[in-house]
Protein backbone atom coordinates (compact mmCIF):
# COMPACT_ATOMS: atom_id res chain seq x y z
CA UNK A 1 0.00 0.00 0.00
CA UNK A 2 1.19 3.47 -0.73
CA UNK A 3 2.27 5.89 1.80
CA UNK A 4 -0.35 8.62 0.91
CA UNK A 5 -2.88 6.06 0.50
CA UNK A 6 -2.20 4.59 4.11
CA UNK A 7 -2.48 8.01 5.80
CA UNK A 8 -5.03 9.73 3.86
CA UNK A 9 -7.71 6.46 4.62
CA UNK A 10 -6.69 6.44 8.32
CA UNK A 11 -7.40 10.18 8.46
CA UNK A 12 -10.11 10.57 6.92
CA UNK A 13 -11.44 7.62 9.22
CA UNK A 14 -12.22 4.74 6.02
CA UNK A 15 -9.91 2.36 7.48
CA UNK A 16 -8.80 1.35 11.20
CA UNK A 17 -5.30 -0.58 11.90
CA UNK A 18 -3.76 0.96 8.63
CA UNK A 19 -0.57 2.05 11.13
CA UNK A 20 1.17 4.54 9.27
CA UNK A 21 4.20 6.05 11.28
CA UNK A 22 4.67 9.95 10.43
CA UNK A 23 6.85 12.88 11.97
CA UNK A 24 4.49 16.19 11.01
CA UNK A 25 6.92 18.76 11.00
CA UNK A 26 6.93 22.19 12.48
CA UNK A 27 7.00 22.17 15.81
CA UNK A 28 7.61 18.59 15.76
CA UNK A 29 10.75 18.34 13.20
CA UNK A 30 12.32 15.50 12.72
CA UNK A 31 15.86 17.77 11.57
CA UNK A 32 18.41 16.24 13.68
CA UNK A 33 21.99 16.51 13.63
CA UNK A 34 22.94 14.26 11.00
CA UNK A 35 20.48 15.47 8.90
CA UNK A 36 21.76 18.94 9.28
CA UNK A 37 25.06 18.17 9.29
CA UNK A 38 25.15 16.20 6.03
CA UNK A 39 25.28 19.39 4.04
CA UNK A 40 26.06 21.91 7.13
CA UNK A 41 26.58 24.60 4.38
CA UNK A 42 22.82 24.65 3.53
CA UNK A 43 21.73 25.98 6.71
CA UNK A 44 19.71 28.49 6.88
CA UNK A 45 19.24 27.77 3.38
CA UNK A 46 17.03 24.87 4.49
CA UNK A 47 14.48 27.36 6.08
CA UNK A 48 14.80 30.02 3.20
CA UNK A 49 15.52 28.37 0.04
CA UNK A 50 12.25 26.33 -1.62
CA UNK A 51 14.71 23.79 -3.23
CA UNK A 52 16.79 23.54 0.08
CA UNK A 53 13.49 23.04 1.92
CA UNK A 54 12.43 20.58 -0.22
CA UNK A 55 15.94 18.99 -0.10
CA UNK A 56 15.91 18.38 3.16
CA UNK A 57 12.22 17.17 3.94
CA UNK A 58 13.26 14.14 1.43
CA UNK A 59 16.78 13.72 3.39
CA UNK A 60 14.86 13.51 6.62
CA UNK A 61 12.39 10.65 4.88
CA UNK A 62 14.79 8.92 3.62
CA UNK A 63 16.95 8.58 7.20
CA UNK A 64 14.43 8.10 9.36
CA UNK A 65 12.21 6.37 7.54
CA UNK A 66 9.06 8.40 8.47
CA UNK A 67 6.14 7.73 5.97
CA UNK A 68 5.51 11.28 4.86
CA UNK A 69 7.56 14.59 4.10
CA UNK A 70 7.03 17.34 6.22
CA UNK A 71 7.72 21.44 6.13
CA UNK A 72 8.46 23.79 7.11
CA UNK A 73 11.42 22.84 10.26
CA UNK A 74 10.46 25.56 13.11
CA UNK A 75 7.67 27.21 14.40
CA UNK A 76 8.62 30.94 13.50
CA UNK A 77 6.61 31.40 10.27
CA UNK A 78 4.10 33.20 10.52
CA UNK A 79 5.40 35.53 13.99
CA UNK A 80 7.96 36.47 11.31
CA UNK A 81 5.19 36.89 8.47
CA UNK A 82 3.83 39.13 11.50
CA UNK A 83 7.00 41.18 11.87
CA UNK A 84 8.66 39.49 14.57
CA UNK A 85 12.40 38.82 14.42
CA UNK A 86 13.89 35.56 14.29
CA UNK A 87 17.10 33.92 13.97
CA UNK A 88 17.22 31.38 11.84
CA UNK A 89 19.95 29.29 13.32
CA UNK A 90 22.12 26.44 11.79
CA UNK A 91 22.93 23.04 11.09
CA UNK A 92 21.84 22.08 14.91
CA UNK A 93 20.05 24.72 16.36
CA UNK A 94 16.42 25.54 15.21
CA UNK A 95 15.23 29.18 14.11
CA UNK A 96 14.08 31.21 17.21
CA UNK A 97 11.92 34.10 17.93
CA UNK A 98 14.30 36.68 18.81
CA UNK A 99 12.52 39.21 21.15
CA UNK A 100 8.70 39.50 21.58
CA UNK A 101 7.05 41.99 19.01
CA UNK A 102 4.50 43.14 21.44
CA UNK A 103 4.58 44.20 25.23
CA UNK A 104 1.51 45.36 26.00
CA UNK A 105 -2.30 45.67 24.56
CA UNK A 106 -1.51 48.60 22.46
CA UNK A 107 0.69 46.81 20.11
CA UNK A 108 -1.47 44.78 18.10
CA UNK A 109 0.51 43.88 14.71
CA UNK A 110 -1.28 44.86 11.44
CA UNK A 111 -0.52 42.65 8.74
CA UNK A 112 -1.93 41.88 5.05
CA UNK A 113 -3.67 39.08 5.44
CA UNK A 114 -5.03 39.10 1.69
CA UNK A 115 -1.32 38.72 0.61
CA UNK A 116 -0.34 35.84 3.05
CA UNK A 117 2.18 34.52 0.64
CA UNK A 118 3.47 37.08 -0.22
CA UNK A 119 5.27 37.53 3.64
CA UNK A 120 8.47 36.47 5.21
CA UNK A 121 9.07 32.79 4.45
CA UNK A 122 5.33 31.86 3.65
CA UNK A 123 6.01 31.77 -0.10
CA UNK A 124 8.90 29.40 0.72
CA UNK A 125 6.88 27.06 2.38
CA UNK A 126 4.65 27.00 0.17
CA UNK A 127 7.14 26.77 -3.05
CA UNK A 128 8.49 23.43 -1.02
CA UNK A 129 5.13 21.70 -1.20
CA UNK A 130 4.42 22.42 -3.87
CA UNK A 131 7.39 21.10 -5.44
CA UNK A 132 7.41 17.58 -3.08
CA UNK A 133 4.13 17.57 -4.06
CA UNK A 134 4.55 17.53 -8.06
CA UNK A 135 7.72 15.13 -7.83
CA UNK A 136 6.69 12.63 -5.55
CA UNK A 137 2.84 11.76 -5.99
CA UNK A 138 3.01 8.74 -3.51
CA UNK A 139 3.90 10.57 -0.30
CA UNK A 140 2.09 12.32 1.96
CA UNK A 141 2.84 16.06 2.10
CA UNK A 142 2.30 17.30 5.39
CA UNK A 143 2.32 21.21 5.90
CA UNK A 144 2.12 22.75 9.42
CA UNK A 145 0.97 25.55 11.19
CA UNK A 146 1.30 27.05 14.53
CA UNK A 147 -1.76 27.27 16.91
CA UNK A 148 -3.54 30.30 17.15
CA UNK A 149 -2.66 30.43 21.21
CA UNK A 150 1.25 29.42 20.70
CA UNK A 151 1.50 32.31 18.16
CA UNK A 152 0.07 34.39 20.04
CA UNK A 153 2.74 33.62 22.94
CA UNK A 154 5.06 34.16 20.52
CA UNK A 155 4.11 37.51 19.79
CA UNK A 156 3.69 38.10 23.47
CA UNK A 157 5.52 37.25 26.62
CA UNK A 158 2.79 34.54 28.14
CA UNK A 159 4.16 36.09 31.28
CA UNK A 160 2.22 39.02 30.24
CA UNK A 161 -0.72 37.18 27.82
CA UNK A 162 -1.44 34.58 30.60
CA UNK A 163 -2.15 38.07 32.84
CA UNK A 164 -4.46 39.59 29.83
CA UNK A 165 -6.68 36.40 29.64
CA UNK A 166 -7.72 37.60 33.38
CA UNK A 167 -7.44 41.03 33.42
CA UNK A 168 -8.02 42.01 29.78
CA UNK A 169 -10.26 39.50 27.73
CA UNK A 170 -10.82 41.82 25.11
CA UNK A 171 -7.23 42.76 24.23
CA UNK A 172 -6.94 38.34 24.40
CA UNK A 173 -9.45 37.79 21.73
CA UNK A 174 -8.40 39.73 19.33
CA UNK A 175 -5.01 39.25 19.70
CA UNK A 176 -6.41 35.49 18.69
CA UNK A 177 -8.46 36.37 16.02
CA UNK A 178 -5.79 38.03 14.62
CA UNK A 179 -3.16 34.88 15.29
CA UNK A 180 -6.30 32.73 13.65
CA UNK A 181 -6.89 34.54 10.44
CA UNK A 182 -2.91 33.83 9.84
CA UNK A 183 -2.98 30.65 10.47
CA UNK A 184 -6.11 30.36 8.76
CA UNK A 185 -4.94 31.99 5.39
CA UNK A 186 -1.29 30.15 5.43
CA UNK A 187 -3.03 27.01 5.89
CA UNK A 188 -5.84 27.33 3.43
CA UNK A 189 -2.57 28.44 0.63
CA UNK A 190 -0.39 24.92 1.92
CA UNK A 191 -3.57 23.42 0.94
CA UNK A 192 -4.06 25.04 -2.29
CA UNK A 193 0.03 24.42 -3.10
CA UNK A 194 -0.60 20.90 -2.53
CA UNK A 195 -0.41 19.83 1.06
CA UNK A 196 -2.30 16.29 1.94
CA UNK A 197 -2.49 17.36 5.02
CA UNK A 198 -1.97 20.57 7.32
CA UNK A 199 -0.78 19.90 11.32
CA UNK A 200 -1.79 22.73 13.48
CA UNK A 201 0.87 22.24 16.75
CA UNK A 202 -0.57 24.25 19.77
CA UNK A 203 1.50 23.42 22.73
CA UNK A 204 0.96 26.83 24.88
CA UNK A 205 -3.01 25.77 24.65
CA UNK A 206 -2.31 22.14 26.51
CA UNK A 207 -5.09 21.46 29.34
CA UNK A 208 -3.00 22.05 32.19
CA UNK A 209 -2.07 25.75 31.30
CA UNK A 210 -5.44 27.19 30.43
CA UNK A 211 -7.92 24.35 31.62
CA UNK A 212 -11.42 23.65 30.07
CA UNK A 213 -13.08 27.47 31.11
CA UNK A 214 -10.01 29.25 29.15
CA UNK A 215 -9.30 26.67 26.39
CA UNK A 216 -13.14 26.90 25.51
CA UNK A 217 -13.42 31.10 26.17
CA UNK A 218 -10.24 31.70 23.62
CA UNK A 219 -8.84 28.37 21.66
CA UNK A 220 -11.87 26.09 20.60
CA UNK A 221 -13.76 28.42 18.39
CA UNK A 222 -10.36 29.54 16.82
CA UNK A 223 -9.23 26.32 16.34
CA UNK A 224 -12.39 24.59 14.77
CA UNK A 225 -12.69 28.10 12.15
CA UNK A 226 -9.00 27.07 10.96
CA UNK A 227 -9.55 23.44 10.56
CA UNK A 228 -12.95 24.19 8.21
CA UNK A 229 -11.47 26.63 5.94
CA UNK A 230 -8.77 24.00 5.42
CA UNK A 231 -11.10 21.34 5.14
CA UNK A 232 -12.47 23.50 2.77
CA UNK A 233 -9.09 23.60 0.10
CA UNK A 234 -9.71 19.90 0.42
CA UNK A 235 -7.24 18.84 3.38
CA UNK A 236 -6.94 17.16 6.12
CA UNK A 237 -5.62 18.21 9.29
CA UNK A 238 -4.45 17.31 12.90
CA UNK A 239 -4.58 18.84 15.83
CA UNK A 240 -1.12 18.64 18.13
CA UNK A 241 -1.46 19.59 22.01
CA UNK A 242 1.29 18.97 24.46
CA UNK A 243 1.13 18.12 27.87
CA UNK A 244 -1.83 16.76 29.97
CA UNK A 245 -4.57 17.33 28.18
CA UNK A 246 -6.92 15.18 30.35
CA UNK A 247 -8.55 18.47 31.01
CA UNK A 248 -9.26 19.40 27.72
CA UNK A 249 -10.27 16.38 25.66
CA UNK A 250 -13.65 16.36 26.16
CA UNK A 251 -13.99 19.57 24.02
CA UNK A 252 -11.27 18.33 21.98
CA UNK A 253 -13.38 16.62 18.96
CA UNK A 254 -15.37 19.53 18.18
CA UNK A 255 -12.19 21.11 16.95
CA UNK A 256 -13.37 18.69 13.69
CA UNK A 257 -9.92 17.80 13.04
CA UNK A 258 -9.40 14.58 11.26
CA UNK A 259 -7.06 13.54 14.11
CA UNK A 260 -5.42 14.00 17.29
CA UNK A 261 -1.72 14.02 18.14
CA UNK A 262 -0.51 13.78 22.12
CA UNK A 263 2.22 13.57 24.14
CA UNK A 264 3.21 10.93 26.13
CA UNK A 265 1.89 12.49 29.01
CA UNK A 266 -2.02 11.56 28.45
CA UNK A 267 -2.35 7.90 27.89
CA UNK A 268 -3.71 6.09 24.73
CA UNK A 269 -6.46 4.68 27.20
CA UNK A 270 -7.35 7.83 28.84
CA UNK A 271 -7.47 9.88 25.54
CA UNK A 272 -9.67 7.03 23.70
CA UNK A 273 -12.00 6.74 26.70
CA UNK A 274 -12.70 10.40 26.20
CA UNK A 275 -12.85 10.96 22.45
CA UNK A 276 -14.05 7.51 21.04
CA UNK A 277 -13.55 6.48 17.19
CA UNK A 278 -11.38 9.92 16.60
CA UNK A 279 -8.41 9.02 14.72
CA UNK A 280 -5.56 9.70 17.29
CA UNK A 281 -1.83 10.00 16.83
CA UNK A 282 1.07 9.57 19.18
CA UNK A 283 2.37 9.37 21.36
CA UNK A 284 6.11 7.81 21.39
CA UNK A 285 8.03 9.41 24.27
CA UNK A 286 10.48 11.96 22.79
CA UNK A 287 13.12 11.14 26.10
CA UNK A 288 13.12 7.56 24.50
CA UNK A 289 14.00 8.43 21.28
CA UNK A 290 16.54 10.51 21.71
CA UNK A 291 18.44 8.78 24.53
CA UNK A 292 16.84 5.06 24.70
CA UNK A 293 17.83 2.05 22.90
CA UNK A 294 16.22 0.84 19.57
CA UNK A 295 14.87 -2.34 22.02
CA UNK A 296 13.19 0.32 24.09
CA UNK A 297 12.20 2.28 21.26
CA UNK A 298 10.57 -0.59 19.54
CA UNK A 299 9.33 -1.75 22.84
CA UNK A 300 7.14 1.93 23.30
CA UNK A 301 6.05 2.10 19.62
CA UNK A 302 4.25 -1.60 20.30
CA UNK A 303 3.05 -0.63 23.39
CA UNK A 304 1.20 2.39 21.82
CA UNK A 305 0.19 0.75 19.18
CA UNK A 306 -1.75 -1.79 21.71
CA UNK A 307 -3.38 0.97 23.32
CA UNK A 308 -4.34 1.79 20.08
CA UNK A 309 -3.28 4.30 18.44
CA UNK A 310 -3.89 5.02 14.87
CA UNK A 311 -0.83 7.01 13.80
CA UNK A 312 2.21 6.22 15.20
CA UNK A 313 4.25 9.48 15.52
CA UNK A 314 6.74 11.16 18.50
CA UNK A 315 5.05 12.72 21.29
CA UNK A 316 6.15 16.08 21.24
CA UNK A 317 9.30 18.28 19.84
CA UNK A 318 12.59 16.15 18.99
CA UNK A 319 15.35 16.93 20.64
CA UNK A 320 18.00 17.99 17.89
CA UNK A 321 20.32 15.42 19.08
CA UNK A 322 17.96 12.15 17.97
CA UNK A 323 19.56 9.87 16.23
CA UNK A 324 18.57 9.11 12.16
CA UNK A 325 18.82 5.89 13.38
CA UNK A 326 16.83 5.98 16.50
CA UNK A 327 13.65 7.32 14.69
CA UNK A 328 14.69 4.55 12.23
CA UNK A 329 13.99 2.25 14.82
CA UNK A 330 10.75 3.19 15.92
CA UNK A 331 9.52 3.19 11.76
CA UNK A 332 10.90 -0.40 11.36
CA UNK A 333 9.23 -1.43 14.41
CA UNK A 334 6.06 -0.29 13.21
CA UNK A 335 6.18 -1.86 9.72
CA UNK A 336 7.37 -5.13 11.52
CA UNK A 337 4.14 -4.93 13.67
CA UNK A 338 2.11 -4.19 10.22
CA UNK A 339 3.87 -6.97 8.01
CA UNK A 340 2.86 -9.49 11.39
CA UNK A 341 -0.77 -8.24 11.22
CA UNK A 342 -1.25 -7.81 7.81
CA UNK A 343 1.26 -9.66 5.92
CA UNK A 344 2.11 -7.26 3.54
CA UNK B 1 -10.58 35.91 72.47
CA UNK B 2 -9.85 40.16 72.49
CA UNK B 3 -11.04 42.49 70.09
CA UNK B 4 -7.76 42.70 69.07
CA UNK B 5 -7.13 39.42 67.78
CA UNK B 6 -10.19 39.02 66.24
CA UNK B 7 -9.79 42.00 63.96
CA UNK B 8 -6.08 40.61 63.94
CA UNK B 9 -8.07 37.34 62.25
CA UNK B 10 -10.39 39.14 60.45
CA UNK B 11 -7.81 41.36 58.15
CA UNK B 12 -5.44 38.00 57.91
CA UNK B 13 -8.74 36.15 56.32
CA UNK B 14 -9.07 39.42 53.97
CA UNK B 15 -5.89 39.38 53.23
CA UNK B 16 -5.86 36.12 52.25
CA UNK B 17 -9.05 36.43 50.10
CA UNK B 18 -7.94 39.18 48.26
CA UNK B 19 -5.16 36.68 46.45
CA UNK B 20 -7.97 34.10 46.26
CA UNK B 21 -10.32 36.54 44.32
CA UNK B 22 -7.31 37.61 42.26
CA UNK B 23 -7.74 41.12 43.31
CA UNK B 24 -4.55 43.21 43.12
CA UNK B 25 -5.67 46.77 44.44
CA UNK B 26 -7.96 44.99 47.71
CA UNK B 27 -4.47 43.15 48.36
CA UNK B 28 -2.87 46.66 48.25
CA UNK B 29 -5.16 48.66 50.20
CA UNK B 30 -5.61 45.72 52.91
CA UNK B 31 -2.21 45.64 53.72
CA UNK B 32 -2.14 49.63 54.03
CA UNK B 33 -5.51 49.10 56.34
CA UNK B 34 -3.33 45.97 58.14
CA UNK B 35 -0.05 48.60 58.90
CA UNK B 36 -2.32 51.49 60.36
CA UNK B 37 -4.23 48.78 62.94
CA UNK B 38 -0.82 47.58 63.61
CA UNK B 39 -1.11 43.70 62.87
CA UNK B 40 2.34 42.17 62.08
CA UNK B 41 3.73 42.91 58.81
CA UNK B 42 5.52 39.25 58.23
CA UNK B 43 2.40 37.81 60.06
CA UNK B 44 0.34 39.63 57.29
CA UNK B 45 2.30 37.79 54.73
CA UNK B 46 3.00 34.62 56.01
CA UNK B 47 -0.71 34.33 57.66
CA UNK B 48 -2.64 36.17 55.11
CA UNK B 49 -1.35 36.93 51.55
CA UNK B 50 0.65 33.64 51.26
CA UNK B 51 -2.05 31.51 52.79
CA UNK B 52 -4.43 32.73 49.70
CA UNK B 53 -1.29 31.74 47.40
CA UNK B 54 -1.72 28.35 49.24
CA UNK B 55 -5.17 27.80 48.93
CA UNK B 56 -5.01 29.20 44.65
CA UNK B 57 -1.88 26.53 44.65
CA UNK B 58 -4.53 23.58 45.97
CA UNK B 59 -6.93 24.33 44.17
CA UNK B 60 -4.40 24.43 41.02
CA UNK B 61 -3.62 20.88 41.71
CA UNK B 62 -7.34 19.90 41.57
CA UNK B 63 -7.88 21.76 38.84
CA UNK B 64 -10.02 24.44 39.61
CA UNK B 65 -7.21 26.98 38.89
CA UNK B 66 -4.87 26.90 35.94
CA UNK B 67 -1.65 28.90 35.17
CA UNK B 68 -3.85 32.50 34.04
CA UNK B 69 -5.29 32.24 37.31
CA UNK B 70 -1.84 31.53 39.51
CA UNK B 71 -0.23 34.54 37.90
CA UNK B 72 -2.68 36.62 38.38
CA UNK B 73 -3.42 36.06 42.05
CA UNK B 74 0.45 36.03 42.45
CA UNK B 75 0.68 39.75 41.54
CA UNK B 76 -2.34 40.31 44.44
CA UNK B 77 0.03 38.88 46.69
CA UNK B 78 3.10 40.81 45.66
CA UNK B 79 1.25 44.29 45.15
CA UNK B 80 0.38 43.68 49.48
CA UNK B 81 4.02 42.10 50.09
CA UNK B 82 5.52 45.74 48.46
CA UNK B 83 3.22 47.47 50.64
CA UNK B 84 3.74 45.71 54.04
CA UNK B 85 7.96 45.10 53.24
CA UNK B 86 9.18 48.54 54.30
CA UNK B 87 7.42 47.69 57.63
CA UNK B 88 8.78 44.26 58.39
CA UNK B 89 11.88 43.51 60.67
CA UNK B 90 14.28 41.88 58.06
CA UNK B 91 16.18 40.13 60.60
CA UNK B 92 13.73 38.43 62.03
CA UNK B 93 12.11 37.58 58.45
CA UNK B 94 15.94 35.88 57.24
CA UNK B 95 15.41 34.01 60.98
CA UNK B 96 12.01 32.74 59.64
CA UNK B 97 12.78 31.61 56.59
CA UNK B 98 11.99 28.09 55.46
CA UNK B 99 14.98 28.06 53.50
CA UNK B 100 16.63 29.31 50.58
CA UNK B 101 16.97 28.18 46.85
CA UNK B 102 18.35 28.97 43.78
CA UNK B 103 15.80 28.53 40.98
CA UNK B 104 16.28 28.95 37.28
CA UNK B 105 15.61 27.51 33.82
CA UNK B 106 18.53 25.02 32.48
CA UNK B 107 20.45 26.40 29.90
CA UNK B 108 19.09 25.87 26.12
CA UNK B 109 15.92 26.73 27.18
CA UNK B 110 13.70 29.50 27.46
CA UNK B 111 10.59 28.50 28.51
CA UNK B 112 9.59 30.30 32.21
CA UNK B 113 6.66 30.33 33.13
CA UNK B 114 6.41 26.98 35.45
CA UNK B 115 9.69 28.02 36.78
CA UNK B 116 7.91 31.62 37.93
CA UNK B 117 5.24 29.36 39.26
CA UNK B 118 7.50 27.24 41.59
CA UNK B 119 8.65 30.60 42.76
CA UNK B 120 6.05 32.32 43.80
CA UNK B 121 4.62 29.09 45.46
CA UNK B 122 7.97 28.56 47.13
CA UNK B 123 8.25 32.13 48.58
CA UNK B 124 4.81 32.35 49.72
CA UNK B 125 6.03 29.12 51.52
CA UNK B 126 8.27 30.92 52.83
CA UNK B 127 11.28 30.31 51.37
CA UNK B 128 13.78 32.69 50.43
CA UNK B 129 14.47 32.67 46.49
CA UNK B 130 16.91 33.65 44.31
CA UNK B 131 16.04 33.61 40.54
CA UNK B 132 18.29 32.99 38.05
CA UNK B 133 16.22 33.38 35.29
CA UNK B 134 16.34 31.24 31.78
CA UNK B 135 19.08 29.48 29.65
CA UNK B 136 20.97 29.41 32.83
CA UNK B 137 24.59 27.17 32.44
CA UNK B 138 25.01 24.58 34.64
CA UNK B 139 27.74 26.77 36.40
CA UNK B 140 25.77 29.69 37.23
CA UNK B 141 23.35 27.29 39.24
CA UNK B 142 26.52 25.95 41.64
CA UNK B 143 28.01 29.39 41.95
CA UNK B 144 24.70 31.08 42.99
CA UNK B 145 23.87 27.99 45.68
CA UNK B 146 27.45 28.60 47.23
CA UNK B 147 26.87 31.97 47.31
CA UNK B 148 23.61 31.67 48.75
CA UNK B 149 24.27 29.20 51.09
CA UNK B 150 21.26 27.55 49.11
CA UNK B 151 19.45 24.90 50.90
CA UNK B 152 17.83 23.69 47.54
CA UNK B 153 18.64 24.27 43.65
CA UNK B 154 15.27 23.99 41.71
CA UNK B 155 15.87 23.32 37.93
CA UNK B 156 13.65 23.69 35.50
CA UNK B 157 13.20 22.06 32.26
CA UNK B 158 10.36 22.20 29.46
CA UNK B 159 11.81 20.87 26.11
CA UNK B 160 13.69 17.53 25.75
CA UNK B 161 16.36 19.21 23.88
CA UNK B 162 17.70 20.56 26.91
CA UNK B 163 17.06 17.66 29.49
CA UNK B 164 20.94 16.28 29.51
CA UNK B 165 22.41 19.78 30.47
CA UNK B 166 20.55 19.35 33.79
CA UNK B 167 22.70 16.54 35.02
CA UNK B 168 25.51 18.36 34.38
CA UNK B 169 24.26 20.77 37.56
CA UNK B 170 24.80 17.90 39.63
CA UNK B 171 28.59 17.27 37.87
CA UNK B 172 29.46 20.67 38.57
CA UNK B 173 28.36 20.54 42.32
CA UNK B 174 30.29 17.16 42.98
CA UNK B 175 33.32 18.97 41.45
CA UNK B 176 32.86 21.91 43.55
CA UNK B 177 32.70 19.16 46.29
CA UNK B 178 29.38 20.92 47.51
CA UNK B 179 27.15 18.08 46.69
CA UNK B 180 26.06 16.97 49.88
CA UNK B 181 25.76 20.21 51.32
CA UNK B 182 22.55 21.32 49.10
CA UNK B 183 19.57 19.33 47.47
CA UNK B 184 18.52 19.42 44.12
CA UNK B 185 14.69 19.62 42.75
CA UNK B 186 13.92 18.98 38.93
CA UNK B 187 10.73 19.56 37.26
CA UNK B 188 9.31 20.72 33.89
CA UNK B 189 6.88 19.32 30.97
CA UNK B 190 9.73 17.09 29.84
CA UNK B 191 11.21 15.63 33.12
CA UNK B 192 10.30 12.59 34.73
CA UNK B 193 10.24 10.84 38.31
CA UNK B 194 12.99 7.95 36.42
CA UNK B 195 14.99 11.01 34.72
CA UNK B 196 15.58 12.83 38.14
CA UNK B 197 16.93 9.36 39.54
CA UNK B 198 18.76 8.77 36.13
CA UNK B 199 20.52 12.05 36.80
CA UNK B 200 20.87 11.77 40.42
CA UNK B 201 18.52 14.62 41.41
CA UNK B 202 17.27 14.30 45.00
CA UNK B 203 13.96 15.04 43.86
CA UNK B 204 10.89 15.40 41.18
CA UNK B 205 7.93 17.68 41.33
CA UNK B 206 5.25 17.49 38.65
CA UNK B 207 4.06 21.18 39.56
CA UNK B 208 4.24 24.43 41.38
CA UNK B 209 2.30 22.91 44.66
CA UNK B 210 4.01 19.55 44.38
CA UNK B 211 7.39 21.31 44.85
CA UNK B 212 6.58 23.24 47.77
CA UNK B 213 6.20 20.29 49.50
CA UNK B 214 8.80 18.36 48.02
CA UNK B 215 10.62 21.35 48.99
CA UNK B 216 9.58 21.32 52.67
CA UNK B 217 10.23 17.42 52.66
CA UNK B 218 13.59 17.43 51.80
CA UNK B 219 14.56 19.95 54.21
CA UNK B 220 13.25 17.92 56.75
CA UNK B 221 15.47 15.38 56.16
CA UNK B 222 18.16 17.25 55.35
Amino acid sequence: MEDKARLLDTLSGRQKGLLPVVCPGGMMSAVCREVGLKNSDAWPDGHIKPDVMAQVALEIMEATGFENLGVPFCVTVEAEALGAKVDLGDATVEPQIAGYLMNSQRSLPRLDINHIERNGRVPVVLDAISYLKQRHPGVPVIGNLTGPMSLAASLMDPNLLFRYMVKDKPFVRELIACCSETIAAFGEAQAKAGADVVSIGDPTASGEILGPELFEEFELDSLRTVVRRIRRQNAMTIVHICGNVESILRLLPSTEANAFSFDAKTAVRTVREQVGNWVLMGNVSTYLLAWGSASAIANNARRVINEGIDIVSPACGLATGTAAANMRALTDAVRKVRSATEGS
Amino acid sequence: MSDQSVNEEAILKELANSVVSLNEDRAASLSREAVERGVDAYKAISEGLARGMETIGEGYEKGIYYVPDLLVAADAMYAGINVLRPHFDEQRSRDSHAGCGVIGVIEGDTHDIGKNLVMIMLEAAGFRMVDLGRDVPPRRFVEAAAKEGADVICISSLITTAMPTMEDVISALKTEGIREKVKVMVGGACVSPAFAKKIGADAYAHNAAAAVRTARLMLKNA
